[in-house]
């Protein structure tokens, strides 16, 4: 139960984190979507319940503090937990190559979803300038994504012991 | 159970994304409001955001500031690099500037001189033994020869003791070997200027009889037929008559400062002159 308080917790202070990292560090160029990464974790690591209810409250906490509408990174992330859940049963976890590929295209497919949602929530056309964005961003979000496996992966031990909280199956 | 085992995990998969249908709906829908969750998440994420940015901040700064006094290491090494060039180039140029005016001095002394003199610089200088010498980049070669008088613009510095060919060696007129036959500017009483050491100079052999006071002007005599007359040698420091003897101590402080000769004058006289 603590990891459903801990858990949300820690995304807070990612997504902040992040969110002030694109800000700060680069600018506001480019953002390092962390949370994106954090939410393909638990696709691979928790159970269907626990890691959608964590990815629900992790999109919540996105679309809260970067969104202005509620409701579109929650249904984001939701839709890539349950991919990655699904990719999870199919490939083993733990091969960086596959966790970058993965998150590459998880980092895309979240870019054309914005691009397509875009007009139906603001009306306008997202420009084709902001989209060649995403390229880049996803890149990077991939090129993180086992480092920060790994780093996830300690916390969870800390937080649970390695066989407590990821009861995965695989 | 709510479901049936086999279709759980689609249900729940199904129920998530309502969720987020209805969540987004809803805020499509009502966009204005900000919603007591949505305010609670920001109301969270404030002081979060606040002590990561100071975190940042201060990291940024500190890092800025590093690159930035990388940056002034450099530009301060060559600044100080440029500026000792300056100072040096500011001393040449002071050291010009003064050598001009000491130079200056000594050609307005070589026209009041009615002799042919050669100008020399100071190469040495030994005034801390007993004997009180300098010794000067002339020599036999530029046609100086011993026992020719040797002048600052301030006035007598000495004479030759020694020539050679590049080099020539002075006897300063407070060596205490040195006298010179000099005259009181004023009264017109002559004795001789013995040199005293630190002390200055000592004219000799004037009468108790004879008046002379301090701060009268010391020639040279032409006498000797060493020194031409008239050259500056001193100013009477002090006058004492109270020894037994027959003549009166009177010291006399040389008008030259011979701890800051650089260029002299060296007098070139004929054997007629001398004569």
């Amino acid at each position: 139960m603590i990891n459903y308080i801990l858990v949300p917790l820690f995304s807070l202070i990612l997504i902040v984190f992040q969110m002030l990292v694109s800000d700060i560090m680069l600018f506001g160029k480019i953002g390092v979507e962390l949370s994106l990464i954090l939410v393909v974790y638990i696709g691979f690591r928790l159970d269907i319940i626990r890691g959608g209810i964590l990815s629900l409250i992790i999109g919540f906490l996105r679309d809260c503090i970067t969104f202005s509408i509620s409701g579109l990174y929650t249904l984001l992330y939701v839709i890539i937990f349950l991919i990655s859940m699904l990719a999870s049963y199919r490939i083993p976890p733990g091969k960086p190559a596959f966790i970058m590929i993965f998150t590459l295209m998880c980092a895309l497919f979240e870019g054309i979803i914005i691009a397509l949602f875009y007009p139906l929530l603001y009306g306008a056309n997202i420009s084709p300038h902001t989209l060649l964005f995403y390229i880049p961003q996803a890149l990077i979000v991939s090129g993180l994504s086992p480092i920060l496996f790994r780093a996830f992966n300690r916390i969870e031990v800390v937080l649970n012991g390695r066989h407590e909280w990821p009861v995965k199956r695989i | 159970m709510l479901f049936p085992k086999k279709y759980r995990s689609v249900m729940i998969a199904c129920l998530l994304v309502v969720i987020s249908l209805i969540l987004l709906s809803y805020s499509i829908r009502q966009p204005s409001k900000v919603g007591f969750f949505r305010s609670l998440v920001l109301e969270a994420a404030a002081p979060l955001a606040n002590i990561i940015t100071v975190s940042f901040e201060g990291l940024k700064e500190s890092w800025n500031r590093y690159i930035f006094l990388v940056g002034l290491e450099e530009e301060n090494r060559r600044l100080k690099k440029g500026n000792a060039l300056l100072t040096q180039e500011t001393i040449k140029y002071r050291e010009g500037y003064l050598e001009g005016i000491r130079l200056q001095k000594l050609l307005a002394l070589k026209e009041r001189v009615n002799y042919p003199t050669i100008t020399a610089r100071v190469i040495a200088r030994d005034q801390t033994s007993i004997i009180k010498t300098i010794l000067i980049n002339k020599g036999t070669s530029h046609g100086l020869r011993v026992d020719l008088p040797v002048l600052s613009d301030q006035g007598l510095v000495g004479r030759i003791v020694e020539a050679s060919s590049h080099v020539s060696k002075i006897l300063l007129l407070i060596d205490e070997s040195s006298n010179i036959d000099a005259l009181v500017q004023e009264t017109r009483i002559q004795g001789i200027l013995q040199g005293a050491g630190s002390l200055g100079c000592s004219l000799k052999y004037v009468s108790k009889t004879e008046t002379v006071n301090v701060g009268n002007i010391v020639i040279s005599s032409g006498l000797s037929g060493l020194f031409p007359k008239g050259l500056l040698l001193g100013s009477v420091k002090s006058v004492d008559k109270t020894d037994s003897g027959l003549f009166q101590k009177v010291d006399v402080a040389p008008f030259v400062d011979f701890a800051r000769l650089e260029e002299v004058m060296v007098i070139v006289l004929n054997k007629d002159d001398e004569s």
